[in-house]
Parts: C-alpha cells; structure tokens; sequence
C-alpha cells in the first residue's frame, strides 16, 4: 500500500494496449505492483521487462503506483486473470490463509535467514506454493526489501516504551494482534493520511520499511526509527496460474528466468540503497536506534500470542516449513 | 398496495438516510475509541466505508427517479427545443449502461462468493459489500423503466424539473 | 482508439448523458473494440465498488451534511450580526460583512454552494431591505461564497488529494492565505463600488444600530458557536484529535449538538430532511467520482496521462505558459462543468504534466480549486449562480453580468496565486518544521 504519486514520463517502454500490433503469438504481461518510479519493485519489474523482452516472446507493461488497483485488487485481478502478474506483500493473506507465517513477528534474525528462507529451491516456497495454485495463483518468487522497523519520537528498546502510543497499522488482525501483545495501542489508519496523522500526532507512531519511511518522508515527522526488524519486507511475485499452466515448456521456462532476474535485481537495489537511504535519514537529524540481543529478546519473548493464534489457523506443514 | 406505494416514495430514502446516520455515529465510535479510550477498535473504519460504499449505490435509482444525476446540459440551455429527443437518448443511454453492466456484476459477485473472499476487518464476506453494486444496478433499471412508462403514458412528473435544471 | 474514447465521451456529454453514466460508457470503449484488453466488464464493475472504497472519500457526504444541518440550525445569521457589529455603520460595511462572514463560514462548510445558500438566505434579503442593490448583493454573495471552497475545510481540495495522492492535511492547511488573499481581492471591489455609488438612500443606520444597542457581549453569546465551530473542526486535525476525513464526521456531530441543544432549531423532521437532502446532493457526485476512477485506471493502461505530458514538455518550454494555457482551460471546463468531476478527471491528466514543470502538488491543488471556484459563478452551469437564482429570482444572465467585476478580482488573485507558489505554500513550510 502505497500512495506514491511521481509519474514520471520516463515510463516503461512503449506500452499501448493489450494485444496491440500484429504480433499474435507473443505473449503479453501485463505487471502492476504499488511501489513509485524510484523503488525496489519498479527497478525489479524494469529487469524483468528486460529479460523477457529480450527473449522475444514477451511483451511486458509495467504498472507502477498502484495505477491498476490497490494491492488488493492486484490480487483479486491476477487471481481472476485481468492482468497476468503483481506484486504483493501482506494483504495476500485474504486470498491464501496460510500465508499468515509471513506475519510472525521476529522470526529471521538477519538478511541472510530471509533470503535463506524465501530462496526458490527451499522447502518451503514448495510447501506454500501450493496454497496459491490451489486459488489460482502462482507464487513464482520473491524479492526481499529488507525489515520493517518502528518509527516514533522517542526511541523504543523495551516493549514498556510502546505503552500508550497510537500506533498506526496495516489493516491485518495478525499485526494488530502483534502490536497488542506487545503493549502498544495499534489502530489500522488510511494510509495517504498517515503523514499528516505523524505530524499533527493524530499517531504516535508506526511501522515500516525504511524504503517507504524514506519515500513517504515518515522521518520528517517522527525524531527516532528504531530498527526492531520485526518483520521481513518480502514482495511476493505472482503470476495468474491459468496463464503459467497454458504457457508451452520453453516459454515457462523464460519467464520463469525473467522473474527470477526481476526478484534478484529488485532485492540487490533495496538492499544496496538501504544504507544510503537510513545515511540521508540521519543527516535530516532523525536518530537511528539499534537493538542489543537483550533488548530485542525483551520483544521476543512477549509475541507468543501472536505465534500461537497464527498456529492455530495455518496448515502445520506450512508452519512447520516456515520455522524449519 | 399501500406498502408499494410507501415503497416507491421512501424505499431508497430510507436506506441511504440509515447507511448514513451509520457512517456518522461509527466514524464517531472509531475516533471516540481511538482518542478518548486509547484503545482503537480495529473493525469501525472498514465498517463505515462500507456503508458509505452501500449509501452511494442506493442514490443510482434514486437519482434515476429525481432526475438528479449530474448532467451537462448545455446545448439544451441554448435549444430547449431539442430536450424533448434528447431526453429519450439520455435514459437509452443510461439504461443499456446498467443493463450491460449487469452480467459484469454477477461475473464478479461469482468470484467473491465462490472464492469465499472476507473483508481484512470484519471478516464480512466480500461479495456482501460488491452487492451494492449489483442492487445499485437494478435499482436503476426499475426506476428507468418506471421512468420511461411514465413518460409514455404522460405521467412524468420529472421531465419538467429535467428540463428546469 | 484514444481519438475514439474522447469522442465518445464528447459526444454523450453534449446529449446531456448524465456524466456518471458517460464516464461509464466511454471506460468500456477500449474493451468493447478489443476483447483482448485487460480492462474488461468486470473490471470496471470491480473498480466502481473499490474506487469508493477509500476513507478520505467519506468526507465528502459528511461535510455536506454538516454544511445542510448548519443550514437548518442558522448558524450564518448570527455570524454576519457579529461581523456586521463592527463594519455595519459605515456604507461599505455591510457589504465587506457579508464577504468576511463567507470567509468565515469557509472555515466551518466544505463547500461554495452550500455557502452561497447559507449566508445569502439571509444577507440578500437584509441588505436589499437597508437599500443596497439586489443584484450587486446577489452576485457579490455568489462569488463569495467560492471563498467556501477556497478556505479549509473543502471538498475540491479532499478530491484533488485522492486524485493525485497530494496530503489533504498540507492543502488544508495551505487554503488560508489564498482564501484571505481572494477575500482581500473582493472587498477592495466592494469598497471601489461603493465610493462610486449614490449611498445617499441607505438605511443602514436603525439595523447598525440595532447591533450595537445590543452590545458586544450579547452580539457575541450569540454568535459564539457559529465562532467556535472551525476551532472544533480544523482544531482537531491541528492538535492530532482526528484527521481531516473524521473531522467532517466532528463537525456534523457539533452541528447536530448546536442545532439540537444550542439554538433548539432541529428536531427530527428537520434531521431528516437534511439527511436526505444530502443523499440527494452526495451520491450522484460519488457516483460519478466511482465511474471517473474507473476512467482514470483506463486512461494510465493506454498511458495517457504520460504521452501527453511527454507532448507537452517536449514542446514547450515555458513554465508560464503552460501554467496560463492550463489556467484557461480550467476556467473553460468551470463553465461547464461543476468541480468535483472537473478535478476527478483532469487532475490525473495535468499532475504529470506541470510536476516536470517543477509545479507542487498542493499548489497546483490550489490552483486547480481557484479555477474551478471561479467557474461556480459562469455560466453555463455555475452552482453558485444557480443557488443565489433560487433565493431571490434574479435572472442567472443579470446575476453573472453582475458578477464580472468580483470575477476580475478573483482572476487577479488566481494570477498571484499561480505564479507566487509562495502564497500557497508558506503555510504548510511553516507548520512541516518541527
Ligand atoms: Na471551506
Ligand atoms: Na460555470
């Protein structure tokens, strides 16, 4: 969810219509995903478009800014084949239950662990992957943007300093559930008024990936981002299965290849710029907290209820992939 | 006879004066929670633009019947002579608008039923909310036909405020 | 196919198609030439339920209710009896009052008609009674009252923020100084016509003397929830209570509270007409704002937002002459169009286009609103005009005549405000500081 609004001219390519032109057999992919022309999904959707292109059999068309739909409706329409692929992250749990695992808190210590986890020759992308071919979807990879971290005016390294605070959320009962049990006061907000809601202190408080705490300028409203890594910023790609079923073997295998060149380029630039993006924040003055091993193990210990309501409603296999 | 009558007067006044008394006293639930209690219901927003969604769709009939919808009428201003056509290819207009929408709306009420899609807050199921729609829609194509019979038998009691806007 | 959509779209607008329902028609244009485009029946089914489905949208009915109930409850009046304590003695007083209290009145209703109808029931009478000409208080009460639109809270300003994704928070904070500008703009014309006028045959003097016998404290009790009112409403955004779409839900509460317990002036009869008054006005404007996001998501598949712009800035090079090319299209579209779908469909269209020109989201919001705001009071379609005719049956022709010299100032401010950003956009510099 995203309410970026730079577009920029410097589109991709030439994209008119569906099946434009005389070339009937290439096949046409039409991509939306809710990140602005200067993020993460667009540059992977860039990689992809290239990739495929390439190939000659594809023709790509990038939908960046939510131009399409919301998230939500990106999946309602890859589900039902009006477009052939999105991006998505946590609403996808509306569509594929078991995809709740994604939304325990404080599961990956470091990068490495998600990566590790999220790769496409792990257990558990087999596991979870067909969750989604049986609604329809199919999950064809992921890139990884980092974590989500909490921004406030004051620095949050024990749950006691969530006491009290307002804290915005995605509207997600697992998340509200999290954030609960971690002693905050959570309240789903619209998204495109959560600026103005930091600055008037309509919330306290909320939490984020430094590349969106970065593009929508939550920094210049909020004096401290500490970084709970609480949650890992995993972009889901995914593709209208009926379209990947009919595809012939060669051409599976392209845009099989595409997306994996889309997911990687997208993960090395959010990661690549992640520093970049955090220096520019502190030289605005905003002060970046790092948790001790103790301090975070304070949190940990007091998510469990989130764990075991997730428990409860998930496939064991998948819970069981997940944390394996 | 006498409830049909009711009905045809008041029906959709009812249902959008109630959808929107509801999304006044929920919103007003939803900050009074959030700022006073400090303990934010996580249901209430969703649940007012639910029935703002709902509020909306019920004014196509209504909108229908008043002859109220938003319209350009400038070349009427300057010929009024020529609103007695137009008026006809306005309402076929309309008309085959929601009746060609019809299916579409089924189509997608389908998927939400049979894909068993909820709502992120209430966990309502979807297809309630895509519904209004769908109700708008028929709403709309009894009040232009109602319309258009009344105008046939001479009856209309909007074509003069039509023609006054 | 664009060439196609446009006409389409013409050509069912010029037959008077209801906009909603022409909107509708040309968003299946593409899918109707091509069975292969992604934008099917369906999906604009879907995207007419999802295009509602946004928060910030709800303000937009609520504002009008608090504006009807505002109405009802006769908060105006006894707003102009406080301003016109103090201004009311002198021959220009009277008039500047009227335009000061729609200054005022913006701050509490969110929209330019609602504006015209709340203080012109009751000034117009009252200044034609004391000996002020009928259509100059008729068309300086219609022009005032676009200062409803131009001063926070304003629905064209909620509208633009949903189409461009611009804060709603920044354009209601930025409206003032335009707002005041714009007023500044009318009462130096006010005070220019009454200097030239015979004001000889005034009877000014009983009323401004009425007011004053009355004494500041009781002008004051009076007036005093009409006063506080825009504390409650944009107070709560300012100090964090709500944010800007739960503030109209705050102010149709402490209208409904005032206006049941204060001034015992609404009861359920009155209630219930100003809850279908509004349904009558909001949904036909939401229905056409659902149709028009559909278009819009159209629109950004065939890339038109993009081609145009890359037209544009290819061709001409000039800041300042785009700025006035967009500047007269606006007032054009304002003549014949009301400002909400003017905003939902154009907005989309010219963003991309003046954000290469360095232009800022929330001045061009203020631009756009002041454009439209002019076009309440030309005809063709002004719904100012509209209003002010019901109240007092003045020929629309005869209140627009009278009207163009307040449509010269407001075009004056409309060329300060487009090429001094600075006017709209100190504000929201001062306040983002922390
Ligand atoms: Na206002
Ligand atoms: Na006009």
């Amino acid at each position: 969810a995203c309410g970026g609004n730079n577009n920029n001219s410097s589109n991709s390519g030439g994209n008119v219509s569906g099946n434009a032109g005389g070339n009937g057999e290439k096949i046409t992919i039409n991509i939306g995903h809710g990140g602005a022309e200067s993020t993460a999904q667009q540059v992977g959707c860039l990689a992809m478009e290239e990739y495929l292109e390439n190939t000659g059999r594809f023709t790509v068309n990038v939908y960046p800014n939510n131009s399409m739909g919301s998230d939500d409706e990106l999946c309602q329409m890859v589900q039902n084949g009006s477009i052939e692929m999105c991006l998505a992250n946590s609403v996808i749990v509306n569509y594929v239950p078991d995809t709740a695992v994604y939304d325990m808190y404080f599961t990956f210590d470091d990068i490495d662990a998600v990566k590790d986890k999220y790769s496409n020759n792990g257990e558990f992308i087999k596991t979870i992957g067909e969750k989604y071919t049986d609604v329809g979807i199919h999950l064809a990879g992921f890139s990884i943007h980092g974590f989500r971290d909490v921004t406030a005016n004051k620095a949050i390294t024990s749950p006691e300093d969530l006491a009290g605070l307002t804290f915005r959320v995605q509207q997600n009962e697992y998340h509200i559930l999290g954030w609960e049990s971690l002693g905050a006061t959570p309240t789903p907000f619209a998204f495109n008024e959560l600026y103005t809601a930091l600055q008037q202190g309509t919330v306290d408080a909320q939490e984020n990936p430094i590349e969106l705490i970065y593009s929508q300028k939550f920094y210049e409203q909020q004096s401290y981002i500490t970084l709970t890594n609480h949650q890992q910023q995993v972009q889901q790609w995914l593709v209208n299965d009926a379209l990947y079923q009919s595809l012939s073997e060669e051409d599976r295998t392209l845009l099989d290849e595409g997306i994996q060149a889309g997911c990687d380029a997208a993960t090395e630039y959010a990661l690549s710029q992640e520093a970049e993006w955090t220096q520019e924040i502190q030289d605005y003055g905003c002060t970046i907290v790092e948790l001790t091993d103790e301090q975070r193990q304070a949190f940990v210990d007091r998510i469990q209820p989130q764990w075991d309501a997730i428990k409860a409603t998930v496939d064991p296999a998948v819970y069981e992939a997940y944390l394996a | 006879m006498r409830v049909l009558r009711w009905m045809d007067k008041h029906f959709e006044e009812v249902l959008m004066s109630v959808t929107l008394i509801g999304v006044v006293v929920f919103m007003a639930v939803h900050v009074f929670f959030r700022y006073v209690l400090k303990s934010p219901l996580s249901w209430t927003e969703e649940c007012t633009r639910y029935l703002f969604i709902w509020f909306t769709f019920s004014g196509i009939g209504y909108g229908i019947k008043n002859a109220s919808h938003i319209r350009v009428n400038i070349i009427e201003s300057f010929w009024p002579q020529v609103t007695r056509v137009f008026v006809w290819i306005q309402d076929i207009v309309t008309l085959s608008f929601l009746v060609y929408m019809i299916p579409a709306g089924l189509g997608a009420l389908d998927y939400f039923y049979s894909n068993g899609i909820t709502s992120p807050g209430m966990r309502m199921p979807s297809w309630i909310l895509y519904f209004s729609l769908f109700f708008g829609l028929i709403m709309g194509v009894i009040r232009m036909i109602q319309r258009i019979i009344l105008r046939v038998t001479k009856r209309d009691i909007t074509d003069k405020e039509a023609d006054a806007t | 196919m664009i060439g196609i959509i446009f006409l389409v779209f013409v050509v069912f607008l010029a037959l008077g198609v209801p906009i909603a329902f022409s909107v509708g028609w040309t968003s299946l244009v593409p899918y109707l030439m091509d069975s292969g485009f992604t934008a099917d029946s369906e999906f604009v089914f879907r995207t007419m339920v999802n295009g509602l489905d946004s928060y910030v949208l709800l303000a937009i009915p609520l504002f009008m209710l608090s504006s009807s109930i505002m109405a009802a409850s006769g908060m105006s009046d006894r707003l102009f009896n406080f301003f016109a304590y103090f201004f009311g003695e002198r021959p220009a007083g009277m008039p500047i009052a009227v335009v000061i209290t729609c200054l005022f009145y913006g701050a509490i209703c969110g929209s330019g008609p609602a504006t015209v109808a709340a203080i012109g029931t009751m000034c117009i009478p009252l200044l034609v009674r004391l000996g002020y000409d009928k259509d100059f208080v008729t068309a300086m009460t219609a022009v005032s009252g676009g200062l409803g639109v131009i001063i926070p809270p304003s629905i064209p300003y909620i509208t633009y923020g949903l189409a461009t994704g611009a804060s709603v928070g920044d354009l209601f904070i930025a409206g003032f100084a335009p707002g005041i500008l714009i007023a500044i703009c009318l009462i130096a014309y006010v005070m220019y016509y009454i200097r030239h006028h015979d004001t000889s045959g005034l009877r000014i003097k009983e009323e401004a003397d009425a007011l004053k016998a009355m004494g500041f404290g009781k002008v004051f009790r009076r007036g005093f929830f009409a006063l506080f009112a825009p504390v409650i409403i944009l107070g709560g955004i300012y100090t964090g209570i709500c944010s800007p779409t739960e503030a109209a839900c705050i102010s149709v509460v402490y209208a409904l509270l005032v206006g049941v317990f204060a001034y015992r002036t609404i009861r359920f009869k009155e209630l219930v007409s100003c809850l279908i008054d509004t349904a009558k006005t909001a949904t036909p404007v939401m229905l056409i704002l659902c149709c028009c996001t559909v278009f819009g998501r159209i629109l950004n598949i065939l890339n038109v937002p993009q081609t145009l712009a890359e037209i544009v800035t290819s061709n001409i090079d000039s800041k300042i002459l785009v700025l006035l090319a967009i500047n007269i299209f606006l007032l054009f579209t304002g003549m014949v169009m009301d400002t909400v779908p003017a905003i939902l469909i154009l907005a989309p269209i010219f963003w991309p286009i003046v954000q290469s020109y360095g232009v800022g989201a929330v001045h061009f919001g203020i631009i756009m609103s002041v454009n439209l705001a002019i076009g309440f009071v030309t005809p063709p379609i002004g719904t100012n005009l509209f209003v002010a005719q019901s109240l007092t049956g003045t020929p629309i022709a005869r209140i627009a005549k009278n009207a163009l010299p307040f449509i010269g100032m407001f075009l004056i401010a409309l060329m300060l405000i487009t090429y001094i950003p600075q006017i709209s956009e100190f504000l929201p510099a001062l306040l983002s500081t922390k």
